[in-house]
C-alpha cells in the first residue's frame, strides 16, 4: 500500500510513447496576423503624412532679380485639400497661391513651409520671392540652389556669369538676359554685373598727349579754322560782289533814272505827299531804303509801306530786297499814263 | 546758312573720325574668331579695344568643364579647348577689366557659336 506518485502529465506523455504534441492552430493564426497588423500600421503611418504632402512639380521657374532676391514660380499637382509646400528658404515675401480656376488660395507660411488650402484644386500655382538663394562677396554674387526637379533660371539684366558648378541642359539669350535650363540637384552660379555705373576712385591719371587726345583736340580746331576761312572767303566774295552790284546799280540809276519833274509830268494826278517822297528819292541817287524814307518823313512803318506800294502800283518805283531791307528805286522806264 | 551748315558738318565729321576711338569705353569693341572646331572643342581668339584705365584683364570660360580662367595685360587672348554647353555649339565666356587698384571697371559676357 505505498502508491507510487506519478504526475498525470507525465503519465500522459508516457502513454504517448514520449512524443510532444503542440497545438498549432493558434500559432499559425498569430504568425499570419502579426505581420499583417504590422504592415497595416506601417501603411497607416506612411499614409498620414502623404495625405498632406503628396505632390509633383510640373514646372519650376526662377528669376534672379538685380537686388539679390529670387522670384520663384511653380506649377504643382496636388492631391489633398491642405497642401504642405516645402519652400526653398525661410525669407519669403509676396507669397501667392492660385488654384486651377484662377482663384486666390489662402496659405500660411511657417518657417520654410507653406500650408495651402487648395479648395479642391488638383493643381496650384505658387509665386513668391525668396532671399535665401543669393549671397554676395565683394562684387561677386553667388546663386546656390538644390532643386528637387529640373528648372529654368533667368539671370538678371547685364549680369555676367563667371562660374557654374554644373552645366545647363540648355541656354538661350533673351534680350540682355540669359536663361538657363538646369537639372535637379545642387547648383552654384557666380555672376557679376557688367556695367559698373560708379567709376572706381583711382589716382588721377597722368596726363599724356597721345595720338587720340591730340586728334580730339586738334581735329575740331582744324575744322573750325577751315570753316572760319571758308566763311571769311565767302563773306569777302559776297561783299565785293555786293559792292560791285551796288556800284553798278548806282551808276545805272545815276545814268538812267528819271528826274522828279519828268515823273510828275508823266503822273500828274499824284498825291502831294507822294511827290515829296519821289523828290527825296531822286535827290538821293534814285534809290533809298524804305527805312530812310520813314526817318525822313517821320511816318510809321505801315503808312510809309502803303505809300511805297502805291508808287509801285503807279509804276513809278520798284521795290527790292537789299541787306534784308526794302530798297525803293525810281523806275527808268516810266511811261505816260493812259 | 549754307556756310554754317557746312561748318557744322565738318566739325561733326572731324569729331567722329578723330574722336570715336577715344570715347570708346573698355570692352566696347570686342572681336572674336573661332578656329579648329571639331565638334567638341575649339580655339577662340578674343581681341578688345585698348583702354588706358584698364591694367589687367580676366578672361574665363564658363561652359568649359571645369571652368577655366586666364589673365592678361594685353588686348587679346587665345583660348584653346573651349567647349560648348551640352546639346549645342554655344560656348559662354567672359572678359573683365580691372584697373590698377584691382577694381572691376567693366565686364562682358560672350556667347560664342563655335560652329561658325
Amino acid at each position: 500500500m505505498n502508491p507510487k506518485i506519478v504526475s498525470i502529465q507525465r503519465k500522459e506523455l508516457l502513454q504517448e510513447d514520449g512524443m510532444l504534441f503542440v497545438r498549432t492552430d493558434g500559432i499559425l493564426e498569430t504568425m499570419v496576423k502579426a505581420p499583417l497588423i504590422l504592415a497595416g500600421l506601417i501603411v497607416v503611418a506612411l499614409t498620414i503624412p502623404m495625405q498632406t504632402s503628396f505632390s509633383s512639380t510640373r514646372t519650376l521657374d526662377l528669376i534672379i532679380q538685380s537686388d539679390g532676391s529670387t522670384h520663384i514660380s511653380s506649377h504643382i499637382d496636388v492631391d489633398s485639400s491642405n497642401f504642405e509646400l516645402n519652400l526653398f528658404g525661410s525669407s519669403i515675401d509676396n507669397f501667392i497661391a492660385i488654384g486651377e480656376s484662377g482663384s486666390l488660395l489662402s496659405g500660411d507660411i511657417i518657417d520654410d513651409k507653406a500650408i495651402v488650402d487648395t479648395l479642391g484644386s488638383s493643381s496650384i500655382t505658387v509665386d513668391y520671392d525668396i532671399h535665401d538663394l543669393i549671397s554676395k562677396e565683394g562684387r561677386v554674387w553667388t546663386f546656390s540652389f538644390d532643386s528637387p526637379s529640373n528648372y529654368s533660371l533667368l539671370m538678371p539684366k547685364n549680369s555676367v556669369i563667371i562660374g557654374m558648378s554644373v552645366l545647363p541642359n540648355n541656354m538661350e539669350q533673351i534680350d540682355e538676359q540669359i536663361k538657363l535650363e538646369l537639372f535637379s540637384g545642387p547648383t552654384q552660379i557666380d555672376y557679376i554685373f557688367g556695367i559698373i555705373l560708379e567709376s572706381p576712385t583711382t589716382n588721377q591719371p597722368e596726363y599724356t598727349l597721345d595720338f587720340l587726345t591730340a586728334g580730339l583736340i586738334i581735329g575740331p580746331i582744324i575744322a573750325i579754322s577751315i570753316g572760319a576761312a571758308i566763311l571769311f572767303k565767302k563773306k569777302q566774295s559776297k561783299s565785293s560782289s555786293q559792292v560791285y552790284v551796288a556800284e553798278s546799280s548806282e551808276k545805272q540809276s545815276e545814268s538812267k533814272s528819271l528826274d522828279a519833274d519828268t515823273i510828275f509830268n508823266l503822273r500828274p494826278t499824284m498825291r502831294e505827299d507822294d511827290k515829296e517822297i519821289i523828290k527825296f528819292i531822286s535827290e538821293n541817287g534814285g534809290q533809298v531804303f524804305e527805312s530812310d524814307l520813314r526817318k525822313k518823313f517821320l511816318q510809321p512803318r505801315t503808312t510809309m509801306w502803303r505809300a511805297v506800294k502805291r508808287l509801285e502800283r503807279l509804276d513809278i518805283v520798284e521795290i527790292y530786297k537789299k541787306d534784308l531791307q526794302n530798297m525803293v528805286k525810281l523806275r527808268n522806264d516810266l511811261e505816260e499814263e493812259n | 546758312m549754307k556756310v554754317i551748315a557746312s561748318l557744322g558738318l565738318l566739325i561733326l565729321m572731324t569729331s567722329v573720325i578723330f574722336g570715336n576711338q577715344a570715347f570708346a569705353e573698355p570692352l566696347d569693341n570686342i572681336k572674336i574668331s573661332v578656329s579648329n572646331y571639331d565638334g567638341d572643342s575649339a580655339t577662340v581668339k578674343i581681341t578688345w579695344n585698348h583702354d588706358d584705365k584698364a591694367t589687367n584683364y580676366k578672361i574665363g570660360c564658363v561652359s568649359c568643364n571645369p571652368n577655366t580662367v586666364h589673365f592678361t595685360t594685353g588686348n587679346s587672348i587665345t583660348f584653346n579647348n573651349v567647349t560648348p554647353f551640352p546639346n549645342g555649339s554655344f560656348a559662354m565666356l567672359y572678359v573683365i577689366t580691372y584697373d590698377s587698384q584691382s577694381e572691376i571697371i567693366s565686364a562682358k559676357q560672350l556667347i560664342v557659336n563655335l560652329n561658325q
